[in-house]
């Protein structure tokens, strides 16, 4: 206890004696940490928002006005049986227009009340619990024998079934290059960070490769040697990822409402919860490569 | 009396502690059994002690046996050749030789900076050649060592560069506090204790090295020319101060070029020439060809 104590103490004095060192030592951790949970937030971002148009893949079952009710609802319990399939909401001919005319758009309303009668019909919409299976699950839509009694046209499935049909397949291709190319540029910053932390590490120790040494000559045990530099290690560490702690909620409290009001079409957002992760990560990471980076780098000169 | 700063000054005002520190020397970390014989040793040296030969019954404090040490940089040309030698406990000897010759690299061995090429060495009866590595800062507290170039931390002041030999053997702040300022003045650096070395002249950077290597009493003391950059009269004073270390038991080893100190002192001396081990006198003399 003594010990971390006099650990304590010497790192400050050693800290305070090469401020210039530990403040650019300070300064380079912090951009690291800093750039690394960028990065990671970014990534999660854009990962929600991939996740989150991916969600809106769902499929509407355009259901013929002279559908029987029993076969309707026989349907719509087979596919809630279908374990791809998350829920099944029946959309009548009359909530169908509800929903047209809430709808953004120029004069929907008026339009509406312009029509006679309801050309809309009415529609099972289904939601998937892994929208990647689309295709499996409209195709066995079009394979159960319901289809053709219920759908609107059943002759022409690809107009009685809509799921964007074009782009789904583009957009999973894309969004799992999406995914990829962010996981592989954050594990690559983060290996550049850890490079150029140690580095940095390494140098202001290697700096004071003397004065370890003189240290072993005058009969100082390595754990007592090494004691005060780790310490140092830590603090440095610890004060430069606090200061890119904060700079990252800076950031995700006034930089990312700015974002989302520049693209409002997108929902770029992330839960406190997870900045919170990313913090703490960024904590623990800059804590163990201080500590484990002054280890070391002090490795080789404590072999006198 | 003028102020003067130099040990001769000041250690007439110090007996006392110098008493003090020396007869303290029983601490804890210093209860080896070494210790005691050294002790022992220093009082059969003081009374009937003949040429370089030892009494069986005294373990030797230090051993040398066919030491060769090569240093990679010059793999034709062993700075030490086949060096053998014993040293008894309590003993006060000089080591001689031209630049060149081989006395750093004497002094170097006994506290494992190097590691001999071929050969033992025994310090304490402890093999270097195969000493644990965790026991190396133990021996290392055991032999005080005056560095030729010093070796001060440059970032600390004169206090806290002896305050850390101290340290590293967890003296308590009290004693620390106590301790070192007597043993700076007893140096004759007093007023100096807040410089950092950069702040303080060869002479008195050597001093704090002194200082450094005697303030936790090791039982063993060895010096690299300790007064290479002191004037006549510091010199003069050091050696006193070694001498008197050396009174208590300590075994003093000092590798040197001041021949008059030598000659004056009439201690054992050992020259070396070239690596080789040329002469070893009981009551010897500085006296080399050319
Ligand atoms: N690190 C080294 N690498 C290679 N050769 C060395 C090294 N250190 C010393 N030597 C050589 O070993 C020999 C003995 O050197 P040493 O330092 O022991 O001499 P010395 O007697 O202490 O000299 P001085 O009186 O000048 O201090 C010299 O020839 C020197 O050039
Ligand atoms: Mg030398």
């Amino acid at each position: 206890m003594r010990s971390i104590v006099y650990f304590i103490k010497e790192a400050l004095v050693n800290s305070r004696r090469n401020i210039g060192t530990a403040i650019g030592a300070i300064i380079t951790i912090f951009l690291s940490l800093l750039i690394v949970g960028v990065f990671s937030i970014t990534s999660l971002i854009i990962n929600n928002v991939v996740n989150e148009v991916e969600q809106e893949v769902n499929i509407s079952f355009y259901l013929s006005d002279n559908a029987a009710n029993a076969n309707v609802q026989a349907m719509e319990a087979q596919l809630r049986s279908n374990p791809l399939v998350s829920s099944v909401t029946y959309l009548s001919k009359d909530q169908a227009l509800q929903k047209f005319k809430s709808m953004p758009g120029q004069d929907n309303q008026n339009f509406v009340n312009e029509l006679s009668g309801n050309p809309l019909p009415a529609s099972l919409e289904i939601n998937l619990v892994d929208p990647e299976n689309v295709q499996q699950v409209v195709d066995s839509i079009e394979q159960n024998p319901l289809f053709t009694k219920i759908a609107q046209e059943p002759t022409k499935p690809d107009n009685s079934l809509l799921y964007g049909q074009e782009i789904v397949p583009k957009l999973f291709a894309a969004s799992n290059i999406i995914r990829v190319v962010s996981a592989i540029l954050v594990l690559m910053m983060v290996i550049v960070a850890l490079i150029f932390i140690y580095n940095t590490i390494r140098l202001a120790i290697t700096a004071r490769k003397t004065e370890i040494e003189i240290m072993r000559l005058v009969g100082a045990s390595n754990r007592f040697i090494r004691g005060p530099f780790l310490m140092e290690g830590a603090i440095q560490a610890l004060v430069a990822a606090v200061l890119a702690i904060l700079a990252i909620q800076f950031l995700v409290d006034f930089g990312l409402p700015l974002i989302s009001n520049m693209i409002p079409w997108l929902p770029v957002s992330i839960a406190g919860g997870t900045v919170t992760l990313v913090c703490f990560a960024l904590l623990v990471v800059g804590l163990i490569i201080g500590v484990l980076g002054s280890w070391l780098a002090m490795r080789k000169h404590l072999r006198v | 009396m003028p102020e003067q700063q130099t040990p001769t000054a000041s250690q007439s005002s110090n007996d006392e502690f110098i008493d003090f520190l020396l007869s303290d020397q029983k601490t804890p970390e210093h209860t080896l059994k070494q210790q005691a014989q050294a002790v022992k040793a220093a009082r059969h040296a003081a009374t009937g002690r003949q040429q370089a030969s030892f009494r069986p019954a005294a373990k030797p404090a230090i051993v040398f046996d066919r030491v060769t040490k090569v240093y990679q940089a010059q793999p034709g040309k062993p700075a030490l050749n086949k060096v053998t030698l014993q040293i008894a406990f309590g003993e006060f000897v000089f080591l001689v030789g031209h630049s060149g010759s081989g006395k750093s690299t004497f002094i170097r061995l006994l506290n494992r900076e190097l590691t001999s090429t071929r050969g033992t060495i025994l310090v304490g009866g402890e093999n270097l050649s195969t000493i644990k590595k965790w026991r190396i800062p133990y021996l290392r507290r055991n032999v005080g060592c005056v560095f030729q170039d010093f070796k001060l931390l440059p970032k600390k002041t004169a206090f806290e560069n002896v305050a850390f030999a101290l340290q590293v053997i967890g003296k308590s702040k009290a004693v620390i506090r106590n301790q070192v300022p007597e043993v700076l003045r007893l140096v004759g650096l007093g007023d100096k204790q807040h410089k950092r070395p950069d702040q303080l002249s060869g002479g008195e950077q050597q001093r704090v090295s002194i200082a450094r290597a005697i303030v936790n009493r090791p039982p063993m003391l060895i010096c690299d020319e300790p007064t290479g950059d002191l004037d006549p009269q510091t010199s003069l004073g050091i050696m006193k101060l070694l001498e008197r270390i050396n009174h208590t038991g300590t075994t003093v080893v000092v590798a040197t070029h001041d021949k008059q100190m030598v000659n004056a002192m009439r201690k054992r001396v050992i020259t070396l020439e070239g690596g080789y081990l040329v002469r070893d006198e009981a009551e010897g003399e500085y006296s080399l060809n050319a």
